[in-house]
């Protein structure tokens, strides 16, 4: 089936996005801040490159470029998992005892949520598209809420987030979020009540929309070259924190009760 | 109500977190460039926590009950309700000043678990958990104060709970101040 002039300039204004953003990020050295997120970066534009060829050597409706989309999903998924994985460690760990807490937090935000999407995958096993969607749908709900996690306890605990990490941060988290919203569309409705892949398309598109605006988001993260790496924080002795905290939770406590006190009166 | 329906409300939400993250990202990026221990000094040595607290003798002779007595004998009924406007609007005002010093003890216990090495997850969830709920009758005694409840009394014992900190978060500061200084020496030398 011949693609339009549309898809073509869609794809097209993507795929220079992509390989602008790689330029971007290998001149002004991201790979020295965030390794993986780069090689998840690089991925993506050969996946772009290689797609346009698979599809025209084997069809875009031929069951090759199927399978070609769905293990290149599939990579590129793992791939940005890892880089979820180093955008937490990066931002969290010179913050020895937040990094610590949080770390069991994100864990096990994860493990609830792939676990979840496992069992929720493993029941649409009748229909490969359904599926995959669904697994898909899984990982970008668990990638979301722990990019938000990650945002709020930096938030939460004021930490200091350079200006390319935030942008790699919150572009990440747009898209999975855009991501998972759309893919509950395509299994939860249209699919399921349709039965209707004709939908594939508008899915598509909006998939290649958001990733193309978080694309945007990382160009501007890396469009000047990255200042030197902040000195790591010096941390306070142990007894401050062992000291203080219970104190203030102690007055935050009765503050509240005295609250609940006067609205008593 | 149906998977997908509870997926799409889910993404919905999280949209909207997304957004609110966003938000809370940019403007405090803007309202303080500095998170690290210079920012944490500054915060504790800023007016010498509390701040709000100490006016509370002027406030409680602006809402004393003789205060409202002489008016009542002595004042006409249109200055007698501007008076009760006024004295409203002071105790209003005080329970904001008292959120401020509520918000920095907060911010001083968050500064210092995050330059910690070790923090208490006991200790920290407790702390978020606390800051709801006050968030929560905050909101209530601003709803009882606009209905014209008097709070006087109560508004002192509050005063005392959040100065009693002092001493601790002077030491605190101390520390900070001490590990600002070896950073910044640290700094010279490399």
């Amino acid at each position: 089936m011949p693609l339009s002039l549309s898809t073509y300039l869609f794809w097209g204004a993507g795929t220079a996005l992509e390989l602008l953003l790689c330029a971007l990020a290998l001149r002004n050295g991201l790979f020295r801040r965030l390794r993986f997120f780069t090689l998840y970066v690089l991925l993506v534009a050969i996946y772009e490159v290689s797609w346009f060829g698979a599809i025209h050597a084997l069809g875009y409706k031929s069951k090759g470029a199927f399978y070609f989309f769905w293990l290149a999903q599939a990579i590129l998924l793992s791939a940005r998992a890892a880089a979820i994985a180093e955008l937490c460690q990066h931002i969290l760990r010179p913050y020895r005892g937040v990094w610590a807490l949080a770390k069991s937090i994100l864990l096990g935000i994860a493990l609830i949520l792939l676990g979840y999407a496992t069992i929720a995958t493993l029941g649409r096993t009748s229909w490969i598209t359904a599926f995959i969607l669904t697994a898909g749908r899984g990982l970008e709900l668990a990638a979301a809420v722990i990019l938000l996690t990650l945002l709020f306890i930096s938030a939460y605990y004021r930490i200091r987030l350079e200006p390319v990490v935030r942008l790699v941060a919150l572009g990440l988290c747009f898209f999975s979020t855009v991501q998972m919203l759309n893919n509950s569309f395509l299994v939860g409705w249209l699919v399921q009540y349709f039965r209707l892949m004709r939908f594939f398309p508008l899915w598509d598109g909006i998939r290649t929309l958001s990733f193309n605006v978080a694309v945007v988001i990382w160009c501007l993260a890396v469009w000047r070259p990255l200042s030197a790496m902040a000195p790591e924080a010096t941390l306070l002795p142990q007894q401050i924190y062992d000291e203080l905290a219970p104190q203030v939770n102690y007055r935050l406590r009765m503050l509240n009760q005295r609250l609940l006190e006067m609205l008593k009166v | 109500m149906s998977t997908p329906t509870i997926y799409v409300g889910l993404g919905v939400v999280l949209l909207m977190l997304f957004l609110l993250v966003l938000v809370l990202l940019l403007t405090r990026e803007r309202a303080d460039s500095r998170r690290a221990p210079e920012a944490a000094a500054a915060l504790l040595s800023k007016g010498a926590f509390p701040i709000h607290c100490r006016h509370f003798p002027q406030v409680r002779q602006a809402l004393s009950a003789a205060d409202q007595q002489y008016l009542e004998q002595r004042a006409s009924a249109s200055i007698r309700r501007k008076a009760r406007r006024e004295r409203r609007k002071v105790a209003q005002q005080f329970v904001a000043g008292i959120k401020e010093d509520f918000l920095r003890l907060d911010r001083v216990g968050r500064t210092v678990a995050s330059l910690s090495p070790g923090v208490s997850r006991k200790l920290e969830f407790e702390r978020l958990r606390l800051m709801l709920r006050f968030w929560m009758l905050y909101g209530l005694v601003r709803m009882q104060l606009a209905m014209g409840v008097s709070v006087v009394t109560e508004l002192a014992r509050l005063t005392e709970l959040v100065g009693g900190l002092a001493a601790q978060t002077e030491r605190a500061m101390a520390a900070l101040e001490e590990a600002s200084a070896r950073r910044l020496q640290s700094g010279i030398r490399a």
